[in-house]
């Protein structure tokens, strides 16, 4: 698999839908330190992880207890107090004697000790300053590379999505769908490349701005169905808008390209106004 | 208290954090392990099982690499798919969708969450039923590309990229509630 391959199936890869010669190759190449495509993953699990908050149910009312009972079980996870030895009750005379002894060597050494504990105390500020600074630049240096990894890793990001648009492009067979303002609606303009193997590179200009919960929505209008989303898209400050997306194979022949404006998060089939439409 | 720092707590052995967690995805957990494993009990040993790791291996969480509940989904989901594939359970003829029936509020449930849960549901229900069928038959049966075309009597390459369309389509409209983008 070429790099391009491996970072393309990284989503499979976070799914666990890969088939295992496929997954074993990706795990040598992660292993082998690709920062990029390390940071692309943890993006696909962090997805994985979400997807799964979509359902909530009540939860039987004895699984709290048990969870706790066996924390209380297992004793890991919580960290152990600080231990006190209890003072075990020595003679009294012996401990007079030690006390005595102790008192004597204490007093002898005192002025030594006094010296060497303030040279220490000296070393100790001085490495603690030390390290301090050390810290520091290793914050430093961290952010800048966590910063330059980003870049990185937008600019991967941007290869790819423009390697797939020149696939779609260079593919045979490529047809070209213009799209022009629907009935009613400002003037607007957009064109759809669609290969032969189903792959569309859609574009739209000069689209007006929408507040933060609107957003563009495309749709294939199809024979069987009607109209299947195809994706929502904001349009950039110079008002071009861009989406891929696959057109539908199974729901009879795909008529029209169109689109509407809806909520954010997009909606199963239109409710908005149509802004752009295209038979194809 | 956020989840980070309740991550936080965690690493400190406080089990009230636990219980916080507990209660703001407990319900999540388990639905997600039920609709996986469709057994109640099996459901409810993947829950324990998964919020126990998330206790005993608190100090491993980076919340540069994730999010607590992304990372807390992650262990449930790899526990229930690996009792499915183990048990031979991936034989079902169609994904089901009790998200649509059984997403009930719980009273602990803020509003914050409450909100995200909708707006995963919207997406996921938004996706083009091809892709989400296909997406669903690798995320809740830990199906591969391979067993999903066999199962949907599709070409492989067509599973393939149902489901990398899936993905980054939720992937865009999720990205408000992803700790960890591109």
């Amino acid at each position: 698999m070429t790099h391009e391959q491996i970072y393309t199936d990284l989503s499979s890869y976070a799914l666990d839908a890969l088939d295992a010669h496929e997954r074993e190759e990706i795990t040598t190449h992660l292993a082998g330190g690709c920062v990029g495509c390390e940071r692309e993953l943890e993006s696909w699990r962090e997805l994985v992880g979400v997807i799964a908050l979509g359902g909530q149910d009540a939860p039987p009312p004895n699984l709290k207890p048990a969870l706790f009972e066996r924390v209380r079980a297992s004793g890991a996870g919580a960290r152990p107090p600080a231990t006190v030895v209890p003072l075990r009750r020595w003679p009294v005379v012996a401990l007079a004697l030690a006390a005595t002894a102790l008192l004597s060597i204490g007093i002898a050494r005192d002025v030594e000790w006094r010296g060497t504990l303030n040279e220490q105390q000296r070393m100790v500020a001085q490495l603690r300053g030390d390290l301090t600074a050390a810290h520091g630049n290793l914050d430093r240096v961290a952010q800048q590379l966590a910063a330059q990894e980003k870049d990185l890793t937008s600019l991967r990001a941007v290869l790819a999505a423009a390697q797939e648009s020149l696939a779609i492009v260079q593919a045979p067979g490529l047809r070209l769908v213009r799209l022009k303002e629907a009935p009613q609606a400002q003037p607007g303009d957009g064109h759809v490349l669609i290969s032969a193997s189903g792959r569309a590179l859609f574009y739209a200009f000069d689209l007006k701005p929408l507040p933060p919960e609107k957003a563009y929505e495309l749709w294939w209008i199809t024979e069987k169905e009607g109209p299947i989303n195809a994706g929502v898209f904001r349009p950039d400050e110079r008002g071009l808008g861009r989406i891929e997306a696959a057109v539908p194979t199974d729901a009879g022949a795909v008529q029209a390209a169109a689109v509407t404006i809806e909520p954010a998060a997009g909606v199963p089939k239109p409710t908005g106004p149509m802004i752009l439409l295209g038979n194809i | 208290m956020e989840a980070q720092e309740l991550a936080l707590a965690l690493c400190r052995g406080e089990q009230h954090a636990l219980a916080e967690l507990y209660d703001r995805f407990g319900g999540a957990v388990y639905h997600f392990a039920l609709r996986i494993t469709r057994d109640p009990s099996t459901a409810e040993e993947i829950c324990l099982d998964a919020f126990l790791q998330l206790w005993r291996q608190a100090d491993r969480f980076n919340a540069n690499h994730g999010s607590i509940q992304s990372w807390l989904f992650t262990i449930a989901r790899s526990r229930a798919i690996d009792r499915i594939r183990a048990a031979g359970a991936a034989k079902r003829t169609e994904a089901e969708d009790p998200i649509s029936v059984n997403a009930v509020p719980q009273p602990d449930e803020t509003a914050e969450f409450a909100e995200r849960r909708e707006l995963v549901r919207e997406a996921i229900a938004t996706l083009p039923a091809v892709q989400r069928t296909a997406l669903e038959l690798a995320y809740y049966e830990g199906l591969s590309h391979s067993q999903i075309a066999n199962r949907l009597n599709e070409p492989l390459g067509t599973v393939k990229t149902r489901i990398r369309q899936a993905m980054i389509a939720l992937r865009q409209t999720l990205a408000p509630v992803l700790s960890v983008t591109s």
